[in-house]
């Protein structure tokens, strides 16, 4: 059923003002010419193909163009494409399930003609942040770009060789997905333009949307804008004024703005790995979708998959806080700030939560979406088909810790201090009081938390998990430091002394980790015996099999020392390294990265590198089978922290940036791009030399000497490089 | 109109392979033929024939000659054997069975002698295992679209064995789901298709489902090749299975589906 725009709805001849799209009363658009693509090595990733179904919705996922507010997957323009969607940061409702999931946008992309999709080839221009695309089958060439300078506006041209024919409307109902929140669809004119909303339950998605066409002895030429607002109700306006600034901005200008911001956020970005191709081109495709996946202002939802897909519902994990945010912080430090900012904003819901479950402070949920409300699913399937409980949304504490650490984090990166007035304070603050409350104390006085599942997800209903108690101690010396500060040194104190009582699983006598109470004593299973990792052992062997044994699904107590490297007792990395590598399943795509940053901060790069080079290739090869239905943006975090935390050694401390670097031998030199302290510095690290330049002085700690930058340092005898 | 060839004996297992052809001929609105070769009388197969209401062709010959001969028939789409003639546990299927399944180019409907018997047979739910792969996708694809049209329930089914376990399984509430939606949209002709995704010897796994599920019929696409080593899932279905069992070469000849 079509409605009418609202501003329809006024009567009397004053209050009937034109359609705003009409305002786009701009001259000739020129020839319409598409852009030209510039497949630059190590720039562009091509993709060819067949038109093949397990190929094209992959393709999709793999070009999709995104803003951080808007994302649109690289459809094909003509033909059914069951992979078309356009997706709204935070837009969300409810699905036939009952779950919450992301709310799908008007399409925007049909061209015609309608049927299966043909194969032709794409070239996605990471440097500027657009695609083209060519299908021969269909006579089609097409170019497109989601402005990062204009939020919310899309653009596309094509051209192809059927004159004669009229291009389809301009905005269409979205393909129909299990995987997308239930949504009505309303369309209808809008002066010379178009206008369209999906209305969920909880957001409505409007879209304005204008097009012009132009017929040569040719060809026939196309040029559309589409402009997308989000929020509880219809925008129509608000989307019509977005489109009507795009229009009177022009295709030209618009490109012009859009590549220049582009240009801005490589410039403290870039990552050149020189010697290896490979690396190199899956570098740039993390960062390329990392640069993307979060707006610059306001809060950010970056889900599981980002705005690249609707696996996993859209909803926010702690990769978005351990995973992605240590990248966005040096690399778009504004967009870090709105990941925190969601947090902040969702500390109310935290407070309910755990006021609901009978404990202070603010408990976060394992999984979150629009309102911060537990949207985690309270059963699955497993192996044998029954109906289990999924428990992580009661035992899953660790993302307290997590989302405090991520926070102070951001400040390590940035110095903006003002956080910690403007929310950041309270977050950390009301999230330790709820460990406060929920540790409990022995005879001995000695602390427990007791009923958790750690990172290692294949072991639940723990106690004394490891990288929980350790991240919980040192969140409460974070809080104890703020209640200080805030003039409350009783809290304070409470603070410190539960943080000092907590059972850290450390044994002085092996020099290891244990990585919960009593996991020394389960079948001592190393994960080679039973397949080679990467491995889904829960469901090659069961989960009740698996719970018995010794294998772990990713980083655990690994995860301690990635994330508090100096928090940890001297010398244990190396054991527990050895200890659990052996034992790690990498049944998790968070997984490799994280091995392979650890592996090389500990003088082993080369042995890091088969782990790096499955993180490298987790979505361009598709190794989880699921690409097609978004982009695993966690493990491209983690693939930055592979290469700026292990391979290059850096991490920000409180008031310096240290450097340490153990590239691996495949690697003839490392160039990357940080932001420190409000300045862009680029390192650049050689066998046998380091620099570093900024515009101003940066405080630096290389290879554990104190120095300044700018600087060029030779590397220290004996070079850290195999 | 195709025609849905049953190739009945003089024995009570000729009961099941009518009623069998009955049910998968309705739905997919094809003529049902019965065809018997004489060898020892005739009696039991064309009575049983005549009650059924399904005509029936005597010849006299060479039994799996004859079959051949009479399968070969272009508008003959599926062949409908019996896999023994008797009942008494799980055993092999029976000679004839496997000649025919092995040298016709044609779908063919394998029936045990315990499946069940019906006045008005019809086919509710038909379970489909998948590998994932593109020729056992393709080859199950058409027949299934048709049953489906004809308002039969298809049931999917994917076991994760050590060779097919996925290397990453991230949340699994999520990553079944995910998995799901992608097997789904890659092999099946419907993204809608209900699908069990299962851990385990295929094999077994096959049948457990069938038996849980209730289903009345097994579509398993195939090469053709019983050889060691191969078919592990069609050998086990053919011994085991207590429902008719639909075998759809991967390179069909002179299809008539």
């Amino acid at each position: 059923m079509s409605r009418a725009p609202r501003w329809l709805a006024r009567t009397g001849p004053t209050a009937c003002h034109p359609p705003r799209s009409e305002r786009c009363d701009r001259g000739p658009w020129g020839d319409g010419r598409l852009p030209s693509p510039d497949p630059t090595a190590g720039w562009t990733l091509t993709l060819s193909s067949d038109g093949a179904r397990t190929t094209t919705r992959r393709h999709d996922s793999l070009t999709t163009l995104s803003s951080g507010d808007l994302g649109v997957r690289g459809d094909h323009e003509g033909g059914d494409d069951p992979g078309r969607l356009v997706l709204v940061a935070g837009a969300f409702g409810t699905s036939t399930d009952g779950l919450v999931r992301p709310l799908p946008g008007p399409g925007w992309t049909d061209l015609g003609p309608h049927g299966p999709p043909a194969g032709g080839r794409r070239l996605l221009d990471m440097r500027d942040g657009t695609l083209w695309r060519e299908a021969p089958e269909e006579g089609l060439r097409s170019f497109r770009f989601v402005s990062l300078a204009h939020p919310g506006i899309a653009v596309l041209r094509a051209e192809d060789d059927r004159r004669g024919e009229s291009w389809p409307a301009a905005l269409e109902a979205p393909a129909p997905s299990p995987l997308a929140a239930e949504q009505t669809f309303h369309a209808g004119p809008d002066g010379e333009g178009r206008w369209a909303e999906t209305v969920g339950d909880r957001a409505t998605i409007t879209a304005s949307a204008r097009q012009w066409s132009r017929t040569t002895p040719d060809h026939r030429r196309v040029e559309r804008l589409a402009a997308f607002r989000a929020g509880e109700g219809s925008q129509p306006d608000r989307a019509a004024e977005l489109l009507s600034t795009a229009c009177a901005t022009g295709f030209d200008e618009l490109l012009r703005e859009h590549r220049r911001a582009w240009a801005r956020r490589w410039a403290g970005a870039d990552i050149e790995i020189v010697g290896d191709p490979a690396a190199q081109l899956a570098a740039r495709f993390a960062l390329f979708h990392l640069l993307s996946c979060a707006p610059t202002h306001g809060e950010a939802t970056v889900g599981a998959r980002g705005l690249t897909g609707l696996a996993y519902a859209g909803h926010v994990f702690w990769d978005t806080d351990v995973f992605v945010l240590p990248a966005l912080a040096a690399i778009l430090p504004d967009a870090a700030r709105a990941v925190v900012e969601y947090r902040i904003r969702r500390l109310p819901a935290a407070r309910a939560r755990a006021e609901g479950r009978g404990r202070r402070g603010a408990l976060f949920p394992w999984e979150s979406a629009d309102t911060g409300a537990d949207v985690t699913p309270g059963s699955m399937r497993d192996s044998e088909g029954n109906r289990v409980p999924v428990l992580h949304g009661d035992q899953a504490m660790h993302i307290n810790a997590d989302v405090a650490w991520s926070a102070l984090h951001y400040i390590q990166w940035t110095g903006d201090a003002a956080l910690m007035d403007a929310g950041g304070g309270r977050l950390v603050l009301e999230t330790a009081r709820h460990w406060a409350d929920l540790i409990r104390r022995d005879d001995q006085g000695r602390g427990h938390i007791d009923d958790v599942i750690g990172p290692d997800e294949y072991h639940e209903r723990v106690d004394d998990n490891a990288y929980t108690n350790n991240m919980a101690r040192w969140h409460l010396r974070q809080a104890a430091t703020l209640a200080r500060q805030a003039g409350d040194p009783e809290e304070a104190s409470t603070f410190e002394d539960l943080a000092a009582s907590l059972i850290d699983g450390f044994d002085p006598v092996t020099g290891r980790h244990e990585e919960f109470a009593g996991f020394d004593a389960l079948e001592p299973m190393l994960i080679a015996e039973i397949a080679e990792p990467p491995i889904a052992a829960d469901l090659l062997l069961g989960r009740a099999r698996l719970a018995h044994t010794q294998v772990v699904k990713q980083p655990d107590v690994l995860m301690l020392h990635h994330l508090l490297p100096t928090d940890v007792p001297p010398g244990s990395r190396t054991a527990d390294l050895d200890h659990y590598l052996p034992r790690t399943a990498h049944g998790s795509s968070l997984s490799p990265a994280i091995c392979a940053s650890l592996l090389a901060r500990s003088g082993r790069p080369d042995e890091a590198m088969a782990l790096f080079d499955l993180a490298a290739r987790m979505d361009l090869d598709d190794l989880t089978g699921t690409t097609a239905a978004g982009l695993h943006v966690a493990t491209m975090g983690g693939l930055w922290q592979a290469i700026v935390h292990g391979f290059a050694g850096i991490r920000p401390t409180a008031d310096r940036l240290e450097i340490d670097p153990h590239l691996p031998s495949r690697w003839e030199a490392l160039h990357l791009r940080v932001h420190f302290r409000g300045q862009r510095v680029a390192i650049t690290i050689e066998p046998r030399l380091i620099t570093v330049d900024a515009a101003d002085p940066v405080p630096l700690v290389i290879e554990g000497e104190p120095t300044w930058g700018p600087v060029q340092i030779a590397r220290t005898e004996g070079s850290r490089r195999p | 109109m195709s025609i849905v060839l049953a190739a009945i004996d003089d024995s009570a297992a000729a009961a099941p392979v009518l009623d069998a052809a009955r049910a998968i001929g309705g739905a997919l609105h094809a003529s049902v033929q019965a065809f018997h070769v004489d060898e020892e009388g005739q009696a039991t197969a064309t009575g049983l024939a005549d009650r059924a209401g399904v005509p029936v062709r005597v010849v006299r010959g060479d039994p799996l000659a004859e079959i051949l001969e009479a399968a070969s028939d272009p508008a003959v789409s599926i062949v409908v054997v019996g896999a023994r003639d008797q009942i008494a546990g799980p055993r092999p299927v029976g000679h004839i069975a496997r000649a025919a399944i092995e040298r016709t180019g044609k779908a063919v409907l394998v029936v045990p002698p315990d499946a069940p018997t019906d006045s008005a047979p019809a086919l509710r739910r038909v379970l489909v295992p998948l590998e994932g792969a593109q020729d056992t996708a393709e080859a199950v694809a058409a027949p299934l679209r048709r049953l489906s049209q004809a308002g039969v329930e298809i049931l999917a089914l994917h076991v994760f064995d050590a060779e097919h376990v996925p290397r990453f399984w991230d949340q699994p509430a999520h990553a079944e789901q995910g998995f799901a939606s992608e097997f789904r949209a890659r092999w099946c002709e419907e993204p809608t298709t209900p699908l069990r995704l299962r851990t385990g010897s295929p094999p077994g796994t096959v049948l457990d489902v069938a038996a849980a599920e209730d289903v009345d019929l097994i579509a398993l696409a195939w090469s053709q090749d019983l050889s060691a080593g191969r078919g592990a899932v069609v050998r086990a279905a053919l011994t085991d299975a207590h429902v008719p069992v639909l075998l759809l070469p991967t390179d069909p000849r002179d299809d008539g589906t």
